[in-house]
């Protein structure tokens, strides 16, 4: 299992658990990430991951806020550029950008996609060609075509200049799908694009998962769509990674109160208690639950929270419940069970319950 | 205004009449610029390429030397490639002094650093998502080397066209190097140059219009090249 970052100073990275190793024919393991490291020239570390393992055949969803680096995360999964430190394991074997074993089983869709200076067509076929695909080269471009909702005989011919924002995603997309690959790494596909393709876009990353078993890792704002087809959600901030859960990232200042806390103070008159912060704007890592922690301060580790929307991940059969604490946005995830028995109903006020001393700053 | 107009109808008249003199200049430009554009594209494409995709040490100092030398003067050029291929230079004994490879060889120095500078300004203001396209779909160090020059094919064309009007116009390393020998090493513009100074309107106006006629006919082929990539 994995869980939220553990205590520590600024210095101490989230851990996901890495789990035991499997035989490696039988391992249900594609990647394998141990202590990956990037940072751009001397700068700081923009990414880091003491370790993680991501298992084939499932979707995994990236979240975070924009910078905390899920974009690097992906371009070094689909080795298109190098970590500064650590390794990634594709299939039990190490890998590098043009490794042969990967580099015809990963593929990566960047949020702002690059078309080739050529017809939708030809572009579509680029990737097979690499491949030495010759035969069946228009039965495979229109099929992937078909699968992003584009006519072939409305598309093939077209220039990039001649399509849509949303168009050019979908053909994007469809460069990667004819490829059939086992990997399948989407950075925001559906942004900037319009909903009729944002919903083309899902259901075929849906159907690579289900007809052809494609591993598919994306990373996307959009929380319903990933709560609802994610079998498995990675929370990421300034570089951390961790599974995403009941943790939540409470951005500073932090002021000094008593007994050697420091606190931030809620537009709506609530405190937020944690140890002393390395600096005064750091980051917290905090896990709020709904039931009250037994060895808790009493009253002094209380949130008073207020519902505001309820999404069913329907893979975990839990339910997640967002919540408005002063002017915070917080994330718990209860089972469906437990939102009938609290009769969990956007509007509704909760408490919610911390650990201050379980407090991680970033 | 007159003799200038029977300036233009002379120059017709040797045009038409396929006059000899005439005619070996435009071969011998013809020649010697399509040599030197070859040289300077053969070198300069790759070098502007590596010079706008890759990072190294010293990269900026390098474009600097490579734009300042945009505005080669060509009689410096044409001064230095004399001075290195005349018989006390280090290439004396090579025999290129007054010869039509000597005046490519200056116009293809002319040349370098535009087709470097230009490939690798094309190079910089392509997508920065190409690279990471082109490996996320699969493609091999070399399909990616070839493929990104192809993208960039516009802003190749564009170097091309600049470089060949700069070699095209330029008389100071053709005076020099090639010395304006009559059949031999004369080639449109230092045959104007010459004609000129004589007081000889007709065959210089009909070189110029030569010129401007091979101006437009490589301005209408890149056109055409450019609509059907």
């Amino acid at each position: 299992m994995t869980g939220p970052p553990s205590p520590g100073g600024r210095d101490t990275p989230p851990t996901v658990c890495v789990q035991p190793l499997r035989g490696p024919d039988m391992s249900s393991v594609i990647y394998r990430v141990s202590d990956l490291v990037y940072a751009y020239g001397n700068g700081p570390r923009v990414l880091d991951v003491p370790g993680l393992e991501i298992e084939r055949e499932t979707i995994t969803g990236l979240i975070g806020p924009n910078g905390s680096g899920k974009t690097t995360f992906l371009k070094l999964l689909a080795f298109v550029q190098k970590p500064v430190q650590g390794e990634v394991r594709f299939k039990d074997r190490p890998a590098v950008p043009f490794a042969e074993h990967a580099r015809f089983g990963v593929t990566f869709l960047p949020q702002t996609p690059y078309l080739l200076k050529r017809s939708v067509y030809k572009n579509i076929a680029y990737g097979l060609k690499v491949r030495g695909v010759t035969n069946d080269l228009d039965r495979r471009v229109e099929g992937a075509l078909a699968l992003v909702g584009l006519s072939a005989e409305l598309f093939r011919s077209r220039h990039p200049e001649a399509l849509s924002g949303g168009q050019a995603q979908r053909v994007a997309l469809a460069a990667r799908l004819a490829l059939e690959p086992e990997v399948l790494l989407l950075d925001e596909p559906t942004a900037n694009v319009d909903a009729e393709s944002a919903h083309l876009i899902k259901e075929a990353v849906l159907a690579a998962r289900q007809e052809r078993g494609t591993t598919v890792l994306v990373a996307s704002h959009d929380l319903q769509w990933m709560y609802e087809v994610a079998d498995r959600l990675l929370q990421m901030y300034k570089g951390g990674i961790w599974e995403a859960g009941n943790t939540n990232v409470v951005l500073g200042p932090w002021r000094p109160g008593s007994d050697g806390r420091w606190e931030k103070h809620l537009s709506d008159g609530g405190r937020i208690r944690v140890p002393r912060p390395p600096f005064p704007d750091a980051s917290a890592v905090i896990e709020f639950s709904l039931s009250r922690p037994e060895n808790g301060e009493a009253g002094a580790n209380i949130l008073l929270g207020t519902v505001s929307r309820l999404i069913l991940e329907q893979k975990r059969e839990a339910v997640a419940v967002t919540l408005a604490a002063g002017h915070l946005t917080l994330t718990v995830r209860v089972s469906c069970r437990e939102v009938e028995s609290r009769g969990l109903l956007p509007g509704r006020q909760v408490l919610l319950c911390y650990d201050p001393d379980a407090v991680v700053f970033m | 205004m007159e003799f200038i107009v029977s300036g233009f109808l002379k120059a017709l008249v040797l045009l038409t009449s396929g006059d000899s003199e005439t005619y070996s200049a435009i071969f011998a430009t013809l020649r010697v610029t399509t040599a030197s554009m070859a040289a300077s594209l053969l070198l300069g494409i790759p070098l502007g390429f590596l010079l706008g995709h890759h990072d190294f040490p010293g990269k900026r100092q390098v474009r600097i030397v490579v734009d300042t030398l945009l505005s080669l003067p060509t009689v410096f050029v044409g001064l230095m490639v004399y001075a290195f291929i005349s018989s006390r230079g280090p290439f004396g004994g090579m025999g290129l002094l007054f010869t039509l490879p000597g005046i490519a060889i200056g116009q293809a120095i002319l040349a370098l650093p535009i087709v470097i500078s230009l490939v690798a300004t094309a190079t910089q203001t392509t997508d920065s998502n190409l690279r990471t396209t082109l490996i996320s779909l699969g493609a091999a160090r070399r399909d990616l080397l070839l493929t990104s020059l192809w993208e960039t094919r516009h802003g190749i064309i564009t170097a091309v066209l600049v470089a060949y009007g700069r070699v095209m116009t330029e008389v100071g390393i053709s005076m020099m190097v090639g010395g304006n020998i009559k059949w031999h090493t004369r080639t449109i513009t230092t045959a104007i140059a010459l004609e000129t100074n004589k007081g000889l309107f007709a065959m210089g106006i009909a070189l110029g219009l030569v010129l401007l006629l091979i101006a437009f006919s490589v301005t209408l082929g890149v056109t055409f090249l450019r609509r059907r990539s």
